[in-house]
């Protein structure tokens, strides 16, 4: 069987060609002739480990989502289920002065000393006082993530979030939180994958889970994805195992995958189009009930290229339930109700992504901090990077120009959780930020936490 | 692994000395030469044209490897779907079967399971590496690299 060795050997074949150095060194010489009046203003120095927060640092993913589909309207439920004895509690985290321990071994830096948070919380939880202190990590360096867009106005990338820049009259006043849909909980990663078999009306044959690879940083999350296979029964026999069936390759339809609430598929086709109103609609058509999409809005959002050319953002566009009598309803349906697409050169579907309320259990309804209280937190992970050198252009919270409540999770959280994220629009120019050609605004997001300091542990100080 | 040079080097020499670094991270991610050509020139010429302020060579060479990350991830948004086919058709030494079938395993991932294949396999990189080269916590890049190479033991059905 093929492996790495052979990735290596053949990597070690590909070399630049003589013709190809050639022409490039042509075009540096032409290129470096135009060069010569020297810059009007001091071009930003490119930070040592990092330049500016590039959309590699993806931010943390949309809660995508799963399983048995019910359909109808997602509800906000009301009810706060029992806390886990396994999570922390509130008040326990307090006394160990939350808030604090993150800017700890920086303090002796002036610029972070004045950011640090100066005292623990300081609202009253009420009601929701005893509630399990969530812990909060992502898949980007730390809260925040820093993405960056360029876009003539912050509403071109944004999206159709109902929340967007909501009065606090208009907040609501908790939102619930999910047990991520992986590792003890992930039974409905498997429903996803039946879900998906039975919209397509093709079987389903389920990848093994294997053990959680050594060196995997959340173990107890394991596994979190499922994959899959739909089959042509006109080449697969279900009551054959894999090693007696004819000619496997030829019965595979669909590759499916289920993670977070999320299941997704592709399968090989001719060509993509890059009609993605075609995708979403064909999608649309064929997973509206499994979605459960009685209202549906579709939404698009764009984005930049490196060469400057404004294309729908990949992963922006999509159906979503537009209903919902509450801002919770609307946030819920919006965030767990979603169907995309892609179809290929000859309108058939080639790949497909389906988000759906999560399965697992509830594990209460949390309340949410202010915007105030969030920015102020945005303000300290703001001064972090620029104490440490991660950025090295001015950025604050004086900066943010919209923000909206978002769901997210990660492979490395064992919650689905509710986030603030921010938007700011930076002083960069598209050049600055490695954009070519381009026009626009330079824009920057960054999610903080939508939940109290005491009820959400940085991800770090528990498993670092 | 490419070696730094041995000081910061102006765009020419660095053609010369990290052409095969930015042309085969190009060729590995976006999986067609002549794509991957156009994105090593470009990079070379926005070295050029921005000149940037390195600490080092360690520094150029990162930034070097980021600009075409970068690059190829612009590219992969935009044409990813009509160029798979004919991996080695400008090679000079073509792939045995085996190559092309672990190539073509490794250009079905998705980008970001990619690059950190790419980056700990070929040029070397500790996971630590990777995380300080595309801005990710490390544990991200445990969590990809563990979750490519199980989908690459799954399309392979073998290890990896």
């Amino acid at each position: 069987m093929p492996d790495h060795k052979d990735y290596q050997s053949a990597m070690d074949k590909v070399a630049p060609s003589d013709a190809w150095k050639a022409a490039t060194l042509e075009k540096m010489a032409a290129a470096r002739a135009q060069q010569e009046k020297p810059k009007a203003a001091p071009r930003l120095r490119v930070a040592k480990k990092v330049g500016i927060p590039l959309a590699a640092a993806a931010a943390v993913a949309l809660l995508a989502v799963p399983a048995a589909v019910q359909s109808g309207v997602l509800s906000a439920s009301g009810g706060t289920s029992a806390p886990s004895t396994a999570l922390f509690s509130a008040a326990a985290y307090n006394e160990t002065a939350p808030g604090t321990a993150r800017t700890e071994d920086a303090l002796q830096d002036e610029a972070q000393a004045k950011a640090a948070p100066t005292a623990p919380r300081d609202f009253d939880l009420g009601e929701h006082e005893g509630l399990p202190v969530l812990v909060l990590g992502d898949d980007s360096g730390g809260m925040g993530g820093g993405v960056t867009f360029v876009a003539d106005s912050v509403d071109d990338v944004r999206g159709d979030n109902p929340t967007w820049n909501l009065s606090p009259s208009e907040l609501p006043e908790t939102l619930p939180v999910w047990h991520a849909q992986s590792g003890e909980n992930a039974d409905p990663l498997t429903d996803l994958l039946n879900l998906a078999a039975e919209a397509f009306g093709l079987p389903l044959v389920q990848d093994e889970t294997e053990e959680a690879p050594t060196g995997y940083p959340s173990p107890d999350l394991w596994p979190y994805s499922l994959f899959g296979d739909l089959m042509d029964p006109e080449h697969w026999d279900e009551e054959l195992p894999l090693h007696e069936q004819t000619d496997p390759s030829k019965a595979k339809v669909w590759s499916v995958s289920a993670s977070g609430t999320t299941v997704s598929g592709y399968r090989n086709g001719e060509g993509e189009s890059d009609d993605h109103q075609a995708g979403d609609d064909a999608a649309l058509a064929l997973l509206a009930g499994a979605a459960g999409i009685e209202q549906p809005a579709h939404q698009h959002t764009l984005a930049t290229s490196f060469e400057g050319e404004v294309r729908w953002a990949a992963s922006g566009h999509f159906y979503f339930e537009n209903s919902g009598s509450t801002v919770t309803e609307r946030l819920l349906n919006y965030s767990f109700r979603r169907v995309s697409g892609a179809v290929d050169s000859t309108g058939a579907l080639r790949s497909f992504s389906l988000t759906l309320p999560p399965e697992t259990q509830q594990v209460g309804d949390y309340p949410l901090r202010s915007v105030e209280e969030a920015k102020a937190a945005l303000q300290v992970i703001l001064d972090e990077e620029q104490a440490s050198g991660m950025r090295e252009y001015d950025l604050s919270v004086e900066q943010v120009e919209g923000w909206q409540l978002e769901y997210a999770q990660s492979s490395m959280n064992p919650y689905i959780q509710p986030v603030y994220r921010f938007y700011l629009k930076t002083e960069l120019t598209p050049e600055d930020a490695f954009y070519e050609n381009a026009q626009g605004n330079v824009y920057v997001s960054y999610t903080v936490s939508a939940l109290p300091d005491g009820y959400c542990v940085p991800f770090e100080e528990v498993f670092n | 692994m490419n070696a730094a040079a041995d000081r910061v080097l102006t765009a020419e020499e660095a053609l010369e000395h990290y052409g095969p670094l930015v042309l085969r991270t190009a060729f590995g991610l976006v999986k067609n030469m002549q794509d991957a050509e156009d994105i090593a020139q470009e990079v070379f010429l926005t070295l050029l044209k921005k000149d940037p302020a390195f600490d080092g060579p360690d520094h150029q060479q990162a930034w070097l490897l980021r600009c075409t990350i970068n690059r190829c991830k612009s590219h992969f948004r935009s044409v990813w779907q009509s160029r798979t086919d004919g991996l080695d058709e400008t090679l000079s030494i073509p792939f045995t079967p085996a190559e092309s079938e672990v190539m073509k395993a490794v250009g079905d991932l998705p980008m970001k399971y990619r690059q950190v294949i790419y980056l700990h396999y070929i040029q070397g990189y500790t996971t630590a590496e990777i995380a300080k080269l595309l801005e990710l916590n490390q544990n991200t890049v445990l969590s990809q690299l563990a979750r490519g190479r199980a989908m690459l033991k799954n399309t392979l059905k073998g290890e990896f």
